[in-house]
């Protein structure tokens, strides 16, 4: 799940890295926070400067949070902390071919065009 | 000392049947049957073997029930244990495959305790062979 | 179709309550992720990119009213009001909580339906001909047999934890529905020399990343010792399957690396072994089988000029013309209900939808529909004094696109918007060629088309048998996609010829136009097929216009 092995997505150096799972409960699509809580918005998720200290948070997460979350693990970040990968944009907007997003009945991310 | 091929076997443990757990005795002489080998191989070397272990390296690793099903196959009728990674919820599949009981390790009846297996237990007369079959 | 005796239903209930128990474990913090996850994929309930996904068993694809509405019923209740339907015949709710699944299990419990091994390494869902007891080439219904096999790999006890998932799929007649050559086991029922009823045995086909086609394993295996023959394919594969890579642990690679010969020959000595003591089939079920797959009393309709009405409105002719298949028997048809409109989502109905249909099979086809691998739904008996009832009330529901086996009948996989094996879109390309064509309005005249669209390696959208396949890749973060030509799923199985180097999210419907455009001035004429065409000139003038144009 890391993508530690990859230097560049779509040309972009990572800026920064952040913390990702899904709720075990809900399968919610979560980021860690500044203030070590899981959150929504990958915009409040907490950037960390450097992969290794994210590896380090992932373990950390992996430990305390093994049956609240489900496959914890971490995730690049462009400057403005938007997640580079395409994957990881569809996991924070929610499915493209719909226009709802992806927590029942709730707008996560303040419609951003990316 | 069992007659035993291997230095792998395990003599200690708990024995689950459907009964629920006991404190395992071995019946001698024992050979251990790995999922490698062919029981087609077998007929000869098990001849007056009392109980066979089959060895089960993780709970996806499936082999060890077609070993099983392919030593009855072949009449062998003395105890048939699984040993190693099997969980709770696949005790019906090895009864049913023609074991008679899997043997574990403390920490696994730690981790499931014995009412879980009797849970399952309770599910091995539960199969659609009595309806496809006459 | 079949109905659940004592034995069914109690076996289904208590699969429900073990869900509860062993889920509650795991929320309970008991169960570990790594010790929970292959019985909650035993159970058909996968996590996804955003939530849980359960998929629900529907057997060879076929339903009741009654069940298709309890399916709204969920998709209104636990999902955001709709449901896709997938290439096995089944039916996939993708907006899952876990809290809620038991819940969902115990209302399909109550129309006699599961989710049980529509995930794992284990014998999935058999499919089945989606034109079942309705064909008018068919030997026998393939329903029957598959309801056997149903049964008999239903918590089959020693090939549950195999190398890897295991597909069968059966067809009843000699023209394959039901892509037979690319499962692991393909059923064709046959006759042989003295007019007995049997079976043809395919095995080691599959797609993925190592596609091949079927080989046969026998010509012919009599109907009584089919479940014991089966045993002896699972056995062998069970215990000599590759475990050490799971890329190379279908059968195929088996019988690929050991050759048909060898695998022949376990497999037949493991059944020369166990024949002797094989039970024979219960005839109480067999009988019940029987009586619960026959014809329904079908209506000695009274005469309706299907053509007469074709000629009055050109709407209904244009749906008519694609959406209504031949019946055995000549008061009735069967119709094919697109999930395809142009610029939807392949295979997804809606709550509503899904109610306008279970009504429909209600009210005008004998109580029954199917789900088929195109991702449709079907009405497979309809007298023929229906058919303009049953289009308005399509029209009504925003299901009458006119469009099976067209350019836009696309089947995708779910794809990166949903699917956490995926590597790219596969839904957004389908809508987007869809629109593209349905804005040229060249539908008609491009005539037979199959696409197919995969979003990973896996080829759950079966990409290599697309008379166009397209197959999305991920290169470093970016959505690449590959395109084949001249696959086919028939009985004239072929697989598609890759073209060259893969195309941009952007640039893939524009390569997709040249190709058709190609095709449409090329072509002896309006008679010669896209296949047959690219059979008659081959790869490479469409490697010209993609790549040097």
């Amino acid at each position: 799940m890391s993508q530690s092995k990859l230097k560049t997505i779509k040309g972009v150096h990572p800026r920064y890295f952040a913390v990702t799972a899904n709720l075990l409960l809900t399968g919610d699509v979560v980021y860690l926070s500044p203030t070590g809580r899981w959150v929504w918005d990958v915009t409040h998720a907490k950037q960390f400067k450097t992969e290794t200290s994210a590896e380090e948070a992932v373990r950390e997460c992996q430990s305390l949070y093994a049956n609240q979350t489900v496959g914890i693990y971490l995730i690049a970040l462009d400057e403005a902390g938007w997640p580079l990968s395409t994957k990881e944009q569809l996991r924070t907007k929610g499915p493209s071919n719909y226009h709802h997003n992806n927590r029942n009945g709730q707008q996560l991310v303040a419609n951003r065009k990316r | 000392m069992p007659d035993v091929n291997s230095t792998s076997i395990n003599l200690t443990g708990i024995y689950v049947t459907d009964n629920g757990f006991a404190a395992y005795k071995a019946l001698t002489p024992i050979r251990a049957v790995t999922v490698e080998e062919a029981p087609e191989d077998l007929d000869e070397v098990l001849n007056g073997i009392a109980e066979v272990h089959i060895s089960f390296a993780s709970p996806a690793d499936g082999r060890g029930f077609s070993t099983a099903r392919c030593l009855r196959d072949r009449g062998y009728q003395g105890r048939v244990i699984a040993v190693g990674g099997l969980v709770c919820d696949q005790y019906r599949h090895a009864r049913q495959s023609g074991f008679d009981g899997v043997l574990i390790s403390q920490e696994q009846a730690a981790k499931m305790p014995e009412r879980h297996w009797l849970e399952q237990a309770n599910r091995v007369a539960v199969n659609y062979r009595a309806q496809i079959y006459a | 179709m079949y109905h659940y005796q004592d034995f069914d239903r109690d076996f289904v209930k208590d699969r429900v309550s073990e869900f509860r128990t062993i889920t509650q474990r795991r929320i309970d913090g008991v169960l570990s992720e790594d010790e929970y996850k292959p019985f909650r994929l035993q159970n058909g309930l996968y996590l996804q990119l955003h939530a849980y996904m359960l998929q629900v068993a529907i057997p060879y694809g076929t339903l009741s009213s009654r069940q298709m509405h309890k399916l709204a019923d969920i998709a209104e209740r636990w999902d955001k009001g709709y449901g896709h339907f997938t290439t096995r015949q089944n039916i996939q709710f993708n907006w899952m909580k876990l809290a809620d699944v038991g819940d969902v299990l115990e209302a399909l419990s109550e129309v006699d339906m599961h989710a049980i091994q529509t995930s794992g390494n284990c014998i999935r869902n058999v499919t089945a001909d989606h034109f079942a007891g309705c064909a008018p080439d068919e030997i026998e219904d393939p329903r029957m047999v598959a309801e056997l096999l149903r049964q008999w790999s239903t918590a089959h006890p020693e090939f549950a934890f195999l190398p890897r998932k295991f597909k069968i799929a059966v067809s009843g007649a000699p023209n394959d529905r039901a892509v037979i050559a690319f499962h692991d086991i393909g059923i064709q029922i046959v006759q042989n020399r003295d007019g007995e009823t049997g079976y043809r045995i395919l095995i080691g086909g599959g797609l993925g990343r190592t596609p091949l086609i079927g080989q046969e394993l026998s010509a012919f295996v009599p109907k009584a010792d089919l479940l014991c023959y089966l045993e002896a394919v699972m056995h062998i594969y069970n215990r000599y399957g590759r475990r050490d890579n799971k890329y190379k642990a279908r059968i195929k690679i088996l019988v690929q690396e050991n050759g048909l010969a060898q695998t022949k020959a376990q497999i037949d000595a493991y059944f020369a072994q166990i024949k002797k003591t094989h039970r024979p089939l219960s005839e109480t079920l067999l009988r019940k089988i029987k009586d619960d797959f026959a014809l329904p009393n079908l209506s000695k309709a009274s005469a309706f000029d299907l053509e007469a009405q074709m000629a009055l409105s050109p709407a209904f002719a244009r749906w008519a013309g694609q959406s209504v298949h031949a019946h055995r028997d000549e008061n009735h048809v069967s119709i094919t209900i697109s999930l395809k409109k142009q610029g939807a989502t392949p295979g997804d109905a809606s709550t509503a939808q899904m109610r306008v249909m279970a009504e429909l099979a209600k009210a005008y086809a004998y109580d029954e529909l199917r789900v088929s691998h195109e991702q449709n739904i079907i009405l497979p008996h309809v007298p023929k004094e229906h058919l303009l009832a049953i289009y308005q009330a399509l029209q009504e529901a925003d299901l009458a696109a006119a469009n099976i086996g067209l350019v836009s009948d696309i089947i995708a996989c779910p794809g990166l918007d949903y699917c956490s094996l995926a590597t790219a879109r596969s839904i957004t390309i389908a809508q987007q060629i869809a629109t593209h064509f349905e804005g040229l309005k060249t539908e008609y005249d491009i005539g037979p088309m199959k696409i197919k669209i995969s979003g990973c390696i896996n080829a759950c959208g079966h990409h290599h048998v697309g008379h166009i396949g397209i197959l999305g890749l991920d290169r470093a973060g970016v959505e690449n996609y590959q395109i084949t030509i001249g696959g086919d799923g028939t009985q004239d199985a072929a697989i598609g010829e890759r073209t060259g180097p893969g195309f941009s999210y952007e640039q893939i419907i524009g390569a997709i136009d040249r190709i058709i455009a190609h095709y449409l001035a090329k072509r002896t004429g309006k008679d010669e097929s896209f296949l047959a065409y690219y059979k008659r000139v081959g790869i490479t003038p469409f490697k010209e216009v993609l790549y040097h144009a």
